[in-house]
């Protein structure tokens, strides 16, 4: 499963010549992508009445995961009130994602905010240092970094920013929340996932864990950003029935021609980790319970 | 063994405008792809990049027609020419993109691997011409 979690829904400026939407997610099921996200990024005060401005909904026949992402550019700190689990208008992106511009957001970013990604401007200068302390806390909290691959192919000096930027990097997280993603304007700019991982061997990772920063890392960001939308403490959460898809229905077990159609609810739980089975069994003998 | 190892990168190159080829542009060579490659390898790793890979590399064979093309480098720089691959942008002043399908030791296997490739893309055409 390769993901490709950052592909611009409009450009940022006049000046940037931005390819068609449809081209560049036909040239990534070309590469043998399976999921993509829309990016929209926003600079500013974080309000409390955004709406979702990616529009999925004609797109739906493709054979590729279309996930929305909201990207916000962090110049201030008292910026940032909105971003707190309670902003429902935040909730109808599907992953939340932040750049910091200076040292102070970055490290407001890393210790409270409730966010999936930290995006950093790869192709020039970071203006802060990365210090292992702040960053090691982002890690503890599950929050990942982001490398954007498009700006070396566009540039010259950017992919000697990016080269520089993404080795400091690797050398601060040790490695691990790393995720690689496209950010490219135009087709031209996507690459095939193996070289992606061949890209990520000269930023100093090795290849499997440069193969993670394509799947399983940014799995666990689309997992992570579901846990902090959809429950309580990470604990529970209830689904109907009927969203689940063709492929997950092994998870209402054996006796699902028993159950009503529709009215009835079942718990899934949103965790990244396996589940026990016994703590399976008797929390839904509890539910059941519950419902009698 | 003082044995020169080799590997095999196996690519294809996709152009923007793939739908109609103009008769009037020339079809791409071999020799076209190698100076690209020569010149990736210059811009992006200068004359190390260039020293290390002289005496290895060379582009076996190239198709205009299936866009699939093989080349040998030796194996301790392999990633290096894999990477300057991944940044072109053009070739020959059209742009384009290159894709790595399969990296070896030996040309059978990619040879295989090209016989499949070739093998899925027709049945995929077949697809579509028959919808």
């Amino acid at each position: 499963m390769f993901y490709d979690l950052n592909l611009p829904y409009r450009a940022q400026h006049d000046l940037v010549n931005q390819d068609d939407l449809r081209t560049r997610v036909d040239m990534l099921i070309k590469f043998g992508y399976q999921v993509v996200a829309y990016n929209h990024v926003v600079t500013g005060k974080v309000s409390s009445n955004e709406t979702n401005v990616i529009d999925i909904s004609d797109k739906k026949k493709t054979n590729i995961e279309q996930l929305t992402r909201l990207t916000y550019i962090l110049e201030d700190i008292s910026q940032n009130h909105g971003l707190t689990p309670t902003n429902n208008a935040l909730a109808t992106y599907d992953i939340l994602a932040v750049r910091p511009t200076n040292e102070k957001t970055f490290q407001n970013a890393c210790n409270t905010l409730e966010i999936d990604i930290i995006s950093l401007e790869m192709g020039s200068r970071l203006p802060f240092y990365l210090k292992h302390s702040i960053v090691g806390l982002a890690i503890e909290r599950g929050i990942f970094f982001e490398i954007s691959y498009a700006p070396a192919i566009r540039d010259s000096t950017s992919r000697r920013y990016l080269i520089s930027n993404a080795q400091n990097l690797v050398r601060v997280s040790r490695g691990k929340n790393i995720i690689i993603t496209s950010e490219a304007q135009r087709a031209m700019e996507l690459r095939g996932p193996y070289d992606i991982v061949n890209l990520g061997t000269i930023m100093g990772m090795n290849q499997a864990i440069a193969k993670e920063c394509i799947t399983t890392n940014c799995r666990s960001v689309v997992i992570h950003a579901a846990t902090r939308r959809n429950t309580h403490k990470a604990v529970v959460s209830f689904d109907p029935i009927t969203s689940l898809k063709s492929n997950e229905l092994w998870k209402v077990g054996k006796d699902k021609k028993s159950l009503p159609t529709g009215k009835s609810k079942k718990a899934k739980r949103m965790r990244p980790n396996t589940d026990d089975d016994d703590e399976d069994e008797s929390e839904s003998s509890q539910l059941q319970n519950m419902d009698m | 063994m003082v044995r020169l190892k080799h590997r095999w990168i196996l690519f294809e190159t996709l152009f923007e405008n793939t739908s109609h080829q103009d008769t009037s542009i020339d079809p791409l060579t071999s020799h076209d792809i190698y100076i690209t490659v020569k010149e990736s390898i210059q811009l992006n790793f200068g004359d190390y990049g260039r020293g290390c890979t002289s005496s290895s590399l060379n582009v076996k064979y190239y198709s205009p027609h299936t866009n699939i093309g093989l080349l040998r480098v030796s194996r301790d720089y392999y990633r290096m020419v894999w990477c300057a691959l991944t940044f072109i942008t053009q070739i020959n002043s059209r742009s384009c993109t290159i894709r790595v399908l399969h990296v070896g030791g030996t040309i059978k296997q990619c040879q295989k691997l090209v016989i499949e490739y070739d093998r899925e893309q027709l049945l995929e055409n077949e697809d579509l011409n028959d919808i």
